[in-house]
């Protein structure tokens, strides 16, 4: 935490390299999590970059109330979101699971993907409801807490904790699906 | 009751992962080992396996921001004191030669346009200079 604030002040103070090394440590968090919610590599550079400018622009306003993982996350988590609900509409960021499930396993995609387990589960989450392959990301591939989960989608504990159980073990009945 | 075992599965697994201990779940038991392959590629992330220059990127955008910004102010400022200086050595000349000033005035009439293309050559000499100054740093 004190690292973290000198790193501020450096940046607040105008230096470049100070944030150069703010993105890098901050950079996995941003893309991983952007790339899961838009689904694109291409905008999800993009956004990203967007994100950090906004974090730079921004950053005087951070008070250290929160970490500043969780303040960048919950600034990329709102302009993901933004994003999506632009392109695709609203209907993008609901909850409709029913597709995922009943989706047959044999097109000619899966069928591709099926060569490589690790393809078939990266291309299956990205087919999952936004807000449960978001979960799946903060929680699995960025190691936040429950609560830090929280403070940036605004989902309440109980609910993050209900999202992961169901994505796990949606992917799990696929997963069987690809053992078959 | 089918929820309720993957429920257990999933607590037991993910806390197994955590602490690298013993399973607890048996590995002939095909939800486990399903669920022990998910948790292990959960964490992967494909797209960071590519090296990424984003850190440099969002530093060069921000630093061009600023330059432009710079850039533009600056190109303000050397127009304003072209100006001024222009203006402060015309009128020192009419308070002090009122015949000399009026033959200035007809050169500058005259050839108006050269005048107008000098200063704005002025400006974009030391306007490139400070874009070429510029974009040399951002490579560095």
């Amino acid at each position: 935490m004190e690292e973290e604030q000198e790193i501020v002040s450096r940046v607040l103070g105008g230096n470049l390299d100070a944030f150069k090394l703010l993105v890098r440590r901050h950079e996995r968090l941003v893309t991983a999590m952007i790339k899961r919610v838009v689904g694109n590599e291409e905008d999800a550079e993009d956004i990203s970059q967007e994100v950090f400018i906004k974090v730079y622009k921004n950053l005087a306003q951070f008070k250290f109330e929160s970490k500043l993982s969780t303040w960048i996350a919950s600034i990329a988590y709102m302009a993901a979101l933004y994003h999506v609900r632009r392109v695709s509409g609203k209907a993008a960021l609901t909850l409709d699971i029913a597709d995922f499930e009943h989706r047959t396993t044999e097109n000619p995609e899966n069928i591709l993907v099926k060569k490589n387990a690790s393809e078939y589960i990266q291309n299956q989450i990205s087919k999952l409801p936004l807000p449960y392959r978001t979960v799946l990301t903060l929680y699995h591939l960025n190691e936040l807490t429950y609560k830090e989960i929280e403070e940036i989608t605004g989902m309440p504990e109980g609910t993050i904790k209900s999202y992961l159980f169901r994505a796990r073990k949606l992917l799990k009945d696929k997963l069987r699906h690809y053992y078959k | 009751m089918e929820s309720l075992d993957d429920e257990e599965i999933q607590r037991l697994i993910e806390e197994q992962l955590k602490t690298h201990g013993v399973p607890d779940v048996s590995e002939k038991d095909e939800d486990a080992r399903l669920y022990r392959l998910l948790f292990t590629e959960l964490k992967n992330d494909p797209a960071n396996a590519k090296a990424s220059q984003l850190a440099e990127r969002v530093v060069g955008q921000i630093w061009l921001k600023q330059d432009r910004t710079e850039q533009i102010g600056y190109a303000v400022s050397i127009f304003a004191v072209f100006l001024l200086i222009s203006g402060l050595v015309y009128g020192a000349l009419v308070f002090t030669n009122t015949v000399f000033t009026g033959g200035i005035t007809y050169v500058f009439v005259a050839h108006k346009s050269i005048f107008i293309f000098i200063v704005l050559a002025f400006c974009a000499i030391q306007f490139l200079d400070r874009y070429k100054t510029a974009a040399g740093k951002l490579h560095n």
